[in-house]
């Protein structure tokens, strides 16, 4: 049992995990209306945060405080734009996704290029981004007319296979595409580096700049394709469509037990802090709180959470060097 | 140095004040109201509450950390003013706005300076609560403004509307406070380097926590400008403000990352975002182009600052101050 603290130590994401278990235990003392369905529910609701939490992550890795505030902007106005082409036609599918991942691309590179060649702080760069694109999607919301989504991507948005939604399993596809990056390609080793030291990656030969504006397209990409899915899901697209999962997949990923600094992010993590954030509004909706409760309840685990378990972490690595950093690195 | 260089630097350094007269130039050929004091005016009392919230801003900035919890403070105080003061003269409401957001400003510097969590994080998670707290005392319904409170809109000291004397007071305390005391000199210490102003003696918590209480007090004041122009709130009202404030800080010169820029930014920051804003009202211009606007205005003004610090940054290894060469 004496290594317990230094395993919790390398896995962060155990504290997530715990906090869903946690609410998990409630959520079933306080009502018997727990079952399988609204499990499922927790589960697609989960997974439309995972998608954007995960790119978010991927940003935040490279350090230096960058953060992509545009997630929120790129789901709504590829909502959009995903209803339009589609025109909810399975044929279009294609097409729609093209122009959705086009969208996701051109943010990434644009917000990589302001990012990294004019080097303007990610927030604000970002910020930018966002209010050029949520006047896109003004002009997009003038030009839809009763959208309705393709029974295709509705089906992959909100079906199920074997009791379990799609939107899980993709969620799940990309966690442990993400951890395989992370942890075992060279791409996800250079990433920590950049975002533990971009100097020293500098000198070790990364090219830190496109492993930044990588980061940046990965996370509008991800965008993107949340949007699509999601306007596949809810059946339309409205303006402040992406606006929750601004905040939210900032909170996930640091929930996760990712450090808000760079240098050592953990997808699993990322996974659980996703749905311990969505599980905190469904027991808020189930037990019947007044509006406001969930947003309470919210914070509080997100600052609990930090206060627990960032900070031996932290002390831990500026006890330990480079060495308890790497350690603690990527999952 | 060569003339070239100084030239280049005086050239960005003057940048934004450029863009400022540039935006002059073509609203004002654009129109012939643009360039009259009435519209000034209210130029200013539009920019007032985040010329305010950027200010106290800047404090929090100077010290590398970041408040994104000023619009929950605005909407959570604007709940209390107008839900249980309203019968209470003005004076009053404004003290208990003041008091509440310090308040709440100081539940974030504890979080910061003494339990060591991220700022980002903390002030994320106490823009959650604080709007949390809002939408239940609320009830996620309109909160509507007394006439004691809508009414100081259209009041004045010496002629001068209220708005702009709140700014006008606002920015001298805080101008004073950290060009003049002691205190404005360690803020900008810490922010340097926060290890160093340690070693050298100064209470670098309290500091920070200090920073954090006048982010939260102005983030009060702000909310109580905003409420007399607007009358009433929704579950709406402060969100992003954090962001607005950021940009105006940022705009002005207040480098993200600490030990540089100052409030005189900050009210410049405001005013030019304004400034375009309303010149695009007053020719008319599409509504939809007023984002890309100040979207561009940004870009431009960071990243000319980003140039300006990067052509020092190369010239300070040939001179140890190459501004007051320039």
């Amino acid at each position: 049992m004496h290594n317990l603290a230094p395993w919790i130590a390398r896995n962060r994401w155990v504290w997530s995990l715990i906090g869903v278990l946690i609410l998990w235990a409630i959520l079933s003392v306080i009502t018997d209306r727990v079952s399988l369905h609204s499990l499922s529910g927790v589960a697609t609701s989960a997974s439309f945060l995972v998608l954007a939490a995960l790119g978010q992550m991927f940003v935040v890795t490279t350090g230096r405080g960058n953060i992509d505030l545009s997630i929120a902007s790129v789901i709504a106005l590829s909502a959009f734009v995903g209803l339009i082409v589609i025109g909810g036609s399975d044929g279009r599918i294609a097409l729609g996704l093209l122009a959705v991942l086009g969208i996701g691309l051109a943010v990434g590179v644009a917000n990589a290029i302001l990012v990294v060649l004019f080097r303007i702080p990610a927030m604000i760069a970002t910020l930018a981004t966002g209010y050029v694109l949520a006047t896109a999607t003004l002009i997009a919301n003038r030009s839809i007319a009763g959208a309705v989504a393709s029974p295709a991507l509705a089906f992959v948005a909100g079906g199920k296979v074997g009791g379990v939604p799609v939107m899980f399993l993709i969620a799940l596809a990309a966690v442990a595409l993400s951890s395989l990056v992370l942890g075992k390609l060279a791409y996800g080793r250079a990433l920590s580096a950049t975002g533990q030291n971009a100097r020293a990656a500098r000198l070790a030969g990364v090219r830190t700049g496109r492993v930044t504006a990588t980061a940046f397209v990965i996370s509008s990409t991800l965008a993107a394709l949340d949007g699509a899915l999601l306007s596949a899901y809810v059946g339309g697209a409205f303006l402040e469509m992406g606006a929750p999962y601004l905040l939210q997949s900032v909170g996930a990923v640091v929930l996760g037990g990712s450090l808000i600094f760079g240098g050592s992010s953990t997808a699993v993590g990322t996974l659980f802090g996703c749905i311990l954030l969505v599980l905190i509004v469904t027991t808020m909706q189930i037990a019947g709180l007044p509006p406001g409760t969930q947003d309470i309840v919210q914070g509080v685990v997100i600052i609990g959470v930090l206060a627990l378990a960032g900070r031996p972490v932290l002390r831990r690595i500026a006890r330990a060097g480079p060495a308890g950093a790497r350690a603690a690195g990527a999952q | 140095m060569n003339s070239r260089n100084r030239i280049t630097i005086l050239l960005l350094q003057a940048a934004p004040y450029l863009l400022f007269l540039a935006i002059l130039l073509v609203f004002g050929s654009l129109s012939d109201r643009f360039l009259s004091l009435a519209n000034f005016t209210n130029i200013v009392i539009q920019a007032a509450p985040v010329a305010i919230l950027a200010i106290g801003m800047t404090f929090v900035l100077l010290t590398a950390e970041i408040d994104l919890s000023v619009g929950a403070i605005m909407y959570l105080t604007g709940c209390i003013l107008g839900l249980y003061l309203g019968g209470v003269p003005w004076p009053v409401g404004l003290a208990v706005v003041l008091i509440a957001s310090a308040l709440l400003g100081a539940v974030n510097g504890v979080l910061v300076a003494y339990l060591g969590i991220t700022s980002f994080i903390a002030t994320l998670g106490t823009l959650f609560i604080g709007r949390g707290i809002a939408m239940s005392v609320s009830n996620t319904a309109s909160v509507y403004f007394p006439e004691a409170i809508t009414s100081l809109n259209r009041a004045a000291v010496f002629g001068i509307p209220s708005a702009i004397v709140a700014v006008a007071v606002v920015f001298v305390i805080a101008w004073v406070l950290l060009q003049q005391t002691p205190f404005g000199r360690q803020v900008y210490a810490v922010g340097q380097d926060r290890d160093a102003a340690t070693k050298a003696g100064l209470p670098a918590r309290r500091i920070v926590f200090f920073c954090f209480v006048i982010s939260g007090a102005l983030a009060g004041m702000a909310g109580f400008v905003s409420s007399t122009q607007i009358g009433a709130i929704t579950a709406s009202y402060g969100l992003q403000a954090e962001f607005s404030a950021i940009a105006a800080a940022v705009l002005g010169g207040t480098s993200l990352f600490g030990g540089r820029g100052g409030v005189k930014g900050a009210l410049f920051g405001a005013l030019l975002i304004q400034t375009a804003a309303n010149g695009l009202v007053i020719i008319n211009a599409n509504p939809y182009i007023y984002p890309l606007v100040t979207a561009g205005i940004i870009f431009i003004a960071v990243a000319v600052d980003g140039l300006r610090s990067r052509m020092l940054e190369r010239l300070e290894r040939r001179f140890i101050r190459p501004w007051e060469i320039a």
